[in-house]
């Protein structure tokens, strides 16, 4: 066998390695389920009869009247109006990154491309969904990496990485990851007539790729939570005041995990306290390390009185979340607004995918001890694989001041569907979910959480 | 995932593609339900057994995740309302072998564009975010710039690891055919990819 044989064999084999056993997607047999047992099955297309025409095209037409009467009263805010809301009020404008190609280059017939997650951001308005622009990360800076937004969703902090150069002279395939320029902080104001405004934000730190950064924004806007460290490095807390640029420090000494704000409930509402978890990231993606990867049997997360004057992370409160029995660690811990309790997703997957069942329910823990103090929000999902941007597990977004109504996407009939859970029922219209096309938009943006500031 | 590819030829014999089945577990009546019970059974038996080396097959002709997983699922669609006119001597997966060649002719005439190059699986960490086109295979690369039979036949041979025969089979050509068509895609790809260098 010659060279090329054994090379194009090898190559193949490692190009086919992208679709795994997982990501086979389960058989759907087209008529199979309408089958009724006993029934022989039906030969050829039904011929009706001519007569037939008339009465169908009646039927059809009392169906469209029907169908409009049945969609007015469905729709929010046509029909009863639901309890009053427990959530004060909806953030304005949400904010997310979109994945495009920072580098496009051809040679010889061949493509060579780099995309990344956060090529710009798009603004929304959360009501009616309407685009109010999109915002791309000034030069050389070409990815958001990073986003948040305080309360009311009229102020965004974004972080922008130079994430991959190309030198001149070199081949095309050869892209460096930039390894020098540090991260440029932008802040973004949506002004009085509903316009973006970007401008640059100094802080007193300077994160580097790699770092793994995260950030939130403290309710009121006035102060920016950053982390960045761990992967053998000291971890380290950051809480810098937007006005006056003086930051708060907490640092641990090397460690192997990675500090992580999460996208929904960093802060509480009075903007003291701040929850931090103890994460394994990956710092050099592979296929192998992806498939390697394992995540904590428990959750750790830290809870940080930011009023202190800083000092060690470890002065800060560890608490311990355990999974129920057979579970998953918890993921996307969400601290309440009131500080008493953290919200996280647990759940039980089965494999293989196409004959499985997920399940699972939200947890919640009490913030003063660590211990589960309740479960609600059961779910399932039922052998069928996730689509793209499709999760078999809820996705919280925003929570009420003692986390007793949420909104989040709920896997509900192999869908993930925009969702109020109140205690522990569950709709999926009516107040406090935005109406008309904004519906959609944040659906879709609430499927990538770590790419949505709202 | 060598294991994958090499049941592809494995599925061979026709006693072998009933027998694996479970065609013979269900009584033999003549009811509508038992037929569509065992062709259910047997279809979605077959799927769970090569679902993963087909779809492998078809990515690799298409470049297109998503449009190979549509092709695998119209072949055992197709296989599953065909069942019944199968002669029970019938080669199962020759069967749905052609069928996905067929299917991804398809696609390539209908889209009338060069496959996508390479797709990236996302990684679990705001690191792996970031995601890179370029490592890159360049004999994939140049592959999928050859004529579609061209592909087809290098793809059968070296990556189903198919002999002549069946390969002719699956394309719906001569044994000679694939022979030269094989080798005159080799003398493309190895011109093509001296010019990358």
């Amino acid at each position: 066998m010659s060279v090329l044989e054994d090379r194009l064999r090898s190559e193949l084999r490692a190009e086919s390695d992208l679709i795994t056993p997982e990501s086979i997607v389960p058989l759907r047999l087209t008529g199979d389920t309408e089958r009724v047992p006993g029934v022989p099955r039906r030969r050829g297309p039904r011929q009706w009869p001519i007569w037939m025409i008339p009465l169908a095209a009646a039927a059809a037409a009392a169906a469209v009247i029907a169908g409009t009467f049945a969609i007015a009263h469905a729709l929010p805010g046509s029909g009863p109006r639901p309890a009053s809301p427990k959530l004060a009020s909806l953030p304005a404008y949400y904010a997310y990154t979109v994945q495009g190609n920072v580098y496009n280059y051809r040679s010889h017939g061949t493509q060579y491309s780099a995309s990344v997650t956060g090529r710009y951001l798009k603004v929304r308005d959360t009501v009616s969904g309407k685009l109010l622009g999109r915002v791309y990360p000034p030069r050389p800076y070409n990815n958001f990496n990073v986003i948040a937004t305080d309360a009311s969703g009229t102020l965004f902090v974004l972080g922008a990485m130079h994430d991959f150069e190309r030198n001149a002279n070199t081949p095309p395939k050869v892209l460096a990851r930039s390894s020098r320029t540090p991260m440029k902080f932008l802040e973004l104001r949506i002004d009085a007539a509903r316009r973006p405004q970007l401008s640059s934000l100094l802080l007193p730190v300077t994160v580097t790729p790699g770092q793994q950064p995260s950030i939130a924004l403290s309710p009121d806007g006035t102060r920016l939570a950053l982390t960045f460290g761990g992967g053998g490095q000291p971890a380290v807390l950051d809480v810098i005041s937007l006005g006056t640029g003086r930051a708060r420090r907490w640092v641990s000494p090397p460690v192997a995990w990675t500090p992580v704000l999460g996208p929904t409930g960093a802060w509480t509402a009075d903007g003291k306290t701040l929850a931090l978890q103890e994460e394994d990231v990956i710092r050099t993606p592979s296929r192998q390390a992806a498939r390697n990867w394992r995540p904590h049997a428990t959750a750790l997360v830290y809870l940080i009185d930011t009023r202190a004057p800083g000092g060690t992370l470890a002065a800060g409160k560890l608490l311990v979340l355990r999974p129920p029995a057979h579970e998953s660690a918890p993921g996307q811990v969400v601290l309440t607004p009131d500080g008493t309790k953290l919200i996280a997703v647990t759940s039980k997957q089965a494999f293989p995918p196409w004959g499985g069942t997920s399940s699972g329910q939200l947890s919640v823990y009490s913030a003063r001890t660590g211990t589960m103090i309740q479960r609600r929000g059961p779910w399932t999902w039922h052998g069928i694989r996730p689509g793209r941007g499709r999760f078999a597990r809820p996705v919280i977004a925003l929570s009420s001041p003692t986390g007793s109504q949420l909104i989040l996407l709920y896997p509900q009939h192999n869908e993930n569907t925009l969702s109020v859970l109140t205690g522990g029922s569950l709709r999926t219209t009516g107040s406090p979910l935005p109406k008309g096309a904004g519906y959609q938009e944040l659906e879709d943006a609430l499927s990538t959480p770590d790419s949505l500031a709202w | 995932m060598e294991g994958d590819v090499a049941h592809l030829s494995d599925f061979t014999g026709p006693a072998r593609a009933r027998s694996t089945g479970p065609g013979a577990a269900y009584p033999q009546q003549d009811t509508g339900h038992v037929e569509v019970s065992r062709a259910t059974h047997a279809v979605t038996t077959l799927y769970q057994s090569h679902a993963l080396g087909l779809t492998r097959l078809a990515f690799i002709i298409l470049g297109d995740r998503q449009a190979a997983e549509d092709v695998v699922q119209d072949a055992f669609c197709g296989l599953f309302r065909a069942w019944d006119r199968l002669p029970d001597d019938s080669n199962v997966l020759g069967y749905l072998r052609v069928s996905v060649v067929n299917g991804c002719r398809t696609v390539i005439r209908r889209n009338k564009r060069t496959p996508r190059s390479l797709a990236v699986p996302p990684a679990p960490s705001a690191e792996a975010s970031v995601l890179v086109g370029e490592e890159h295979r360049a004999a994939v690369a140049a592959l999928r710039r050859l004529p579609p039979r061209q592909r087809e036949a290098l793809v059968l041979r070296y990556f189903a690891d198919l002999p002549e025969q069946e390969t002719a089979a699956a394309m719906g050509v001569s044994r000679g055919t694939v022979k030269s068509t094989t080798a005159r895609g080799l003398a493309a790809l190895g011109r093509m990819l001296r010019e990358g260098q």
